[in-house]
């Protein structure tokens, strides 16, 4: 069967914000953009909940909507500027020592810098294996491309993002 | 063994391969620093990612999400409401009970500041400080096979992911046992910090753990003490006091993964 009930849906999706607002944010590279993105994927996830089956992952399933509604979006072409301040300032370095701590604060930026730079689909990609923890099986899935394609972009992406944090100056 | 392409060597940095392709890339990277450095890039690529958009994981989620999430619009944000006058029907009774006029805020804060200097003062006169609070999975199997397998930078995830740890670092102590500085986030955004030992029996054995509470603690510390307050500065300390060495590297860190930690940490 493939029923569930709404409240379990809904508490199902109240744990997982927390995640999908990172997965957001990391496509969108805007706080805001990132929250709007989730609300309009929670919304369309629960229009459509009869549509996600009960023993299957919930979270790829909403990650697919976001995936989808940001292509939406981007097509249309109205995302805001991404809010660079802002998100530096929610970007703390680990290291504890000054000298480190700065080096971490600079590379930081300059991976922040590259991956804005990068197209979506890479950016997808780096999200999905690299922060999420997705398999590239799962991330096939997600993104309903074959899984070859996965790797042959996702390590294209990952020579992309390398080089060009390796490359570019600190602005 | 056929050409390694880029998309082998990445999957073997993400954990995809089977264990006989580990085996033999394991084998041809050692022996070509070429194939180390384009592995190392792999390795750097998902390292840089990690903790970088993790800011959403340790703020409240906003109550417009929660609120979509719930299934509510706007209009029906007025059906939670109810719940309000039930508190104050509970906060009416406290001031029934003792005689006091509506309990105002500063009733409240005081209340509370007694409640917190009666926790804290219970906590620090118990013998056993144990956290028994935060680290209930400290003893767990899944935890000690985290620590085992992952090497820093990474994270595992404990409890239905509601626990996410990330070693930070390996060293050897000064009793030539292996060490692993860890971070754990909680799904409350607790953020904590523990060191753990491999005894000889394989268990990763924590010998302390702080927890980023604003809260002062002890001036000093004991081993094998829980200390409530969380100043990083704390394990530094501990861990300067501790290590015999500089940190390992990724690699060699990797290489005592893939041997089970067999290697004598003397050598």
């Amino acid at each position: 069967m493939n029923h569930v009930k709404d409240n379990e849906f809904g508490d199902q999706l109240i744990d997982l914000l927390p995640r999908l607002r990172r997965f957001a944010y990391t496509l969108t590279s805007c706080r805001e953009d990132a929250d709007d993105l989730v609300q309009a994927a929670c919304e369309r996830a629960l229009s459509r909940q009869h549509q996600w089956h009960v023993g299957t992952r919930l979270d790829s399933w909403i990650f697919r909507i976001i995936y989808t509604l940001r292509v939406d979006q981007t097509r249309s072409a109205r995302s805001r500027i991404p809010h660079l301040l802002f998100e530096e300032e929610h970007c703390q370095p680990m290291e504890n020592n000054g000298e480190t701590k700065m080096e971490s604060k600079l590379m930081l930026q300059q991976v922040l810098a590259t991956m804005r730079q990068l197209s979506d689909n890479d950016r997808t990609l780096l999200a999905l294996v690299c922060i999420e923890g997705f398999s590239y099986k799962e991330t096939a899935s997600v993104l309903d491309i074959p899984i070859g394609t996965v790797m042959s972009r996702l390590a294209r992406a990952r020579h992309r993002l390398y080089d060009q944090v390796h490359e570019q100056p600190v602005h | 063994m056929n050409k390694l392409t880029d998309e082998i060597l990445m999957a073997y940095v993400d954990g995809e391969l089977e264990k006989k392709q580990i085996d033999d890339i394991r084998m041809a990277v050692k022996a070509d620093p070429d194939l180390r450095m384009r592995v190392k890039k792999f390795q750097d690529s998902r390292t840089m990612l990690q903790g970088l958009y993790d800011a959403p994981l340790h703020e409240p989620v906003p109550e417009r999400l929660l609120q979509t999430a719930r299934g509510c619009n706007n209009e029906t944000v007025t059906s939670f409401a109810p719940e309000r006058p039930e508190k104050t029907n509970i906060i009416n009774w406290f001031s029934n009970l003792f005689r006091l006029p509506i309990l105002q805020p500063a009733y409240v804060m005081m209340a509370l500041c007694f409640l917190t200097i009666g926790i804290c003062t219970g906590h620090f006169m118990t013998d056993n400080r144990q956290p028994k609070q935060y680290s209930f999975f400290l003893d767990s199997n899944d935890f000690n096979l985290g620590l085992e397998k992952t090497v820093s930078g990474q994270s595992f995830y404990l409890d239905n992911r509601q626990v996410k740890i990330t070693p930070v670092s390996t060293f050897v102590d000064k009793t030539q046992r292996y060490c692993r500085q860890y971070e754990v986030v909680m799904d409350n955004n607790q953020v904590s910090s523990g060191v753990a030992f491999r005894d000889t029996s394989g268990r990763w054995k924590t010998m302390i753990y702080t927890t980023a509470q604003k809260s002062h603690g002890p001036s000093t510390f004991n081993k094998t003490n829980y200390l409530p307050a969380g100043a990083d500065d704390v394990i530094d300390d501990f861990i300067s006091e501790l290590m015999s060495s500089p940190p390992m590297g990724l690699e060699q860190e990797t290489k005592l993964i893939d041997q089970h930690w067999k290697a004598s940490p003397g050598k």
